[in-house]
């Protein structure tokens, strides 16, 4: 909003130059659109920051180990500092007019403590347990700071922390964490949803792919796609619901994580090897049906939620929605044994076709409404289809070089009709 | 905001740091003291600057060192699991596994520890596995790691175990308190080799194993004493922690060793050696009831020499005789020392 009124002010002085407006008008114009009142976002993000960096300088210096040190003067030195720094914060607090930012980056000052003290009393100690233990530790402390404050931040630090516990475990002991997926959707989404804070709703919603992703890779890698693929559908279709919610700022984190993953998955799928894969998925690995359930459970709500929501009269959306359709109706024949003999070919097709039904759905949306970047996006999807299918389809040069000649030439007229889009709104202008 | 709610929130962090170095501490001042021995230092031994990875020898545990009830384990390879070692003395105020079950044993020190597997504990075949007692770390100053590893001895060095002071919790919870250097070093020095195996020819004539020297040192900084018996009786072939199978010695020349015990004292840093020639029939072992070489064993297998004083020695009170047991480097029958 700023830069709009930068633009409107640079405007108003040319046409008080102008003589098309005088001063009391202009005055009067720029009082319609008041400056957003300052929510201390920045300075937030930016003693948050400050406070993180310093909280691994600390960090970094009780890594050192400096064995001059009295192990009572290491203990004083980690719990001290951990209450000066939270009973600091709580007493700014307390002052009339105290700043939200330094209060925010004190607690987060002290929540980084708290892990460098896990790690502190275990090095005094000379613990040498299973260390992503102490990431899922530090998460729960800054998950409770989240909700007693509340604070966003203190959520994101929380989350940053589970997605790197989960990730540990899978990687490096080859374990399937399943609290990981279960702490985002019952520590953090709630608070997405009471904050109503898309932000930490976006970094919610990636981090629980991310760490469902990994829990059940580590169980059976081959219902890692088909659930993912579920899971956002559910997300696609719930972002779409979202403006007749009482978060309707929900639709953009939504749709855009779920937009992603949904493409993300059915480009993997439109490989034939991996379309495959969907008949193998065995639900005997422990926990998985609890999975599928969930998502299930998901899209269930997220349909319900659309039926009622004045979203689907938009335009596109009914493209969009039936392509998504065809997608998880392979999906779910392709679990449930549905899927007829030679059904890879099937869904092979049926998944290029949705790729490249999201990629014209792109391109003719953001030329209407004259956004490049939906454009870009749009060409960049028909793009890597027509390279995917150049690399495992056409093994003729004949066809591969009609593929590129295609491709160019769609891309040709897809810069064409953007063109005249752009050129129709700008005659439009009264 | 609710500052009380705040307020609990940070009073919990704090109680989570309290509970884990009160529970330590409480260990610390109050447990059981036992000394462990680390293992002899294979390559594999990694040093990351600021801490030390110790591996202790009770770490290692046989599977026919396992309680029935966990039988299957070893088999299974399962992790994670809990389990207890029981804890003996072995001389020299140290103390050695006697045997791992599933139940934390009735009486006498115990460690709780969870078994591990896998490259990183270095899984090398199913005649053991690794359990992890949450000691396997030694904090210490940013490059101090070094002079540890130098005084612990590399490949072909002059071996010197660390002796970890642990105080043993009621519910067999270790925490490290310190660490000693063992009185007694050695080192396993390569002699002859034998020459190279063809599977496809007849084996060659003369000795198919290799000659060792073995060197024990004083490295107190106080005369202590040594023995030995008959031909190097106090020194024995012992496969390592991980062979799947175990050769009996096949010869009896040691058995009536006792009565050819030699002490040696040793002032500080004097050193003795021996040669062994494993080609010996004192150094056979028992392949499909047969007495062979080790060089004319199957497979890739793996020895250690054993040190451990005979229990018939005697030694004068200024030079005190070492009492325990040292364990080489790991070789194999080509000479190759690991």
């Amino acid at each position: 909003l700023s830069k709009h009124l930068e633009w409107l002010k640079q405007e108003l002085a040319q046409w008080r130059a102008e003589g098309l407006v005088d001063e009391a008008l202009a005055r009067r114009i720029l009082a319609r659109y008041p400056v957003a009142a300052e929510r201390g976002w920045g300075r937030v993000i930016f003693s948050a920051i400050g406070a993180i960096l310093v909280g691994l300088g600390v960090i970094l210096f009780f890594a050192y180990n400096w064995q001059d040190l009295p192990k009572a003067a290491k203990l004083a030195l980690v719990f001290g500092a951990l209450a000066l720094t939270h009973g600091a914060a709580l007493g700014v607090a307390r002052r009339p007019g105290a700043s939200r930012a330094l209060v925010e980056g004190l607690h987060v000052l002290g929540t980084m403590l708290f892990g460098a003290g896990i790690w502190l009393v275990a090095q005094i100690y000379h613990i040498d347990e299973h260390y992503p233990n102490a990431f899922l530790v530090w998460s729960l402390g800054a998950l409770a700071m989240a909700w007693a404050m509340p604070s966003v931040v203190q959520a994101m630090l929380a989350l940053f922390l589970v997605a790197f516990w989960a990730g540990v475990e899978v990687f490096e002991f080859d374990a399937a964490v399943h609290g990981a997926p279960l702490l985002v959707v019952l520590g953090v989404l709630p608070l997405a949803w009471w904050r109503r804070s898309p932000s930490l709703l976006f970094v919610a919603l990636a981090v629980l792919f991310l760490v469902t992703a990994f829990a059940v890779a580590g169980v059976h890698a081959k219902a890692v796609l088909p659930l993912l693929f579920l899971m956002a559908a559910a997300a696609l279709v719930a972002g779409t619901a979202a403006p007749g919610t009482p978060f309707p700022a929900a639709r953009g984190p939504l749709r855009a994580v779920g937009l992603l993953v949904v493409l993300g998955c059915s480009y993997l799928l439109s490989f034939r090897d991996l379309a495959e894969l969907l008949a193998r998925v065995d639900f005997s690995g422990p926990g998985l049906v609890v999975y599928f359930l969930a998502a299930g459970a998901a899209l269930a709500v997220a349909l319900f939620m659309l039926a009622r929501s004045p979203a689907l009269r938009e335009r596109y959306r009914a493209l969009e929605l039936s392509l998504l359709a065809c997608g998880l109706a392979v999906v779910l024949a392709g679990l449930f044994g549905g899927l007829p003999k030679g059904g890879g070919w099937l869904a092979l097709l049926v998944f290029n076709v949705l790729v490249l039904g999201y990629a014209a759905r792109m391109i003719l949306e953001g030329s209407e409404q004259l956004r490049p970047k939906l454009v870009g996006l749009g060409c960049l999807l028909f793009a890597m289809i027509a390279i995917g299918r150049y690399a495992d389809l056409f093994t003729s040069l004949l066809m591969r070089s009609a593929v590129f000649v295609a491709l160019g030439v769609a891309l040709f007229l897809v810069g064409n009709y953007y063109a005249r889009s752009r050129r129709r709104a700008q005659e439009a202008r009264p | 905001v609710s500052p009380l709610w705040v307020a609990l929130a940070a009073a919990a962090q704090l109680l989570v740091l309290a509970g884990m170095a009160g529970e330590r501490e409480w260990i610390y001042r109050g447990g059981r003291v036992v000394y462990l021995r680390t293992a002899p230092v294979d390559p594999r031994d990694l040093f990351r600057g600021d801490f030390v990875r110790l591996h202790y020898e009770v770490n290692s545990v046989r599977r026919e060192d396992l309680d029935a009830t966990l039988g299957t384990l070893a088999a299974d390879r399962r992790r994670h699991e809990v389990v207890y070692t029981r804890l003996r003395p072995a001389g020299e105020g140290l103390y050695e596994a006697a045997g791992t079950s599933a139940a934390p044993p009735g009486d006498g020190p115990f460690l709780r520890g969870r078994t591990e597997h896998g490259w990183r504990m270095g899984w090398r075949g199913t005649g053991h596995f690794f359990v992890k007692y949450g000691i396997e770390q030694l904090f210490v100053e940013q490059g101090r790691g070094l002079d540890i590893e130098k005084r612990r001895g590399g490949r072909g060095d002059l071996q010197v175990p660390m002796e970890v002071e642990v105080a043993v919790g009621s519910g067999g919870t270790a925490v490290i308190r310190g660490y000693r250097w063992s009185r007694l070093g050695i080192t396993l020095g390569g002699g002859r080799r034998p020459p190279p195996r063809n599977r496809n020819a007849p084996p060659p004539e003369g000795p198919l194993s290799p000659k060792l020297r073995v060197t024990l040192a004083n490295t107190s900084d106080a005369p202590l004493s040594v023995a030995d018996a008959g031909e190097h009786c106090a020194f024995q072939l012992v496969a390592v922690e991980w062979a799947t199978t175990r050769h009996a010695p096949a010869s009896r020349a040691c058995a009536g060793a006792p009565d050819t015990v030699r002490t040696l004292a040793l002032a500080p840093g004097e050193s003795y050696s021996v040669e062994l020639d494993l080609s010996d029939a004192r150094w056979h072992v028992l392949d499909k009831d047969k007495p062979v070489e080790i060089g004319a064993l199957t497979g890739f297998p793996q020895f250690r020499i054993e040190y451990r004083v005979p229990e018939a020695a005697s030694a004068p009170a200024e030079a005190p005789l070492w009492r325990g047991r040292m364990l080489s480097q790991a070789f194999n029958a080509t000479g190759v020392i690991d």
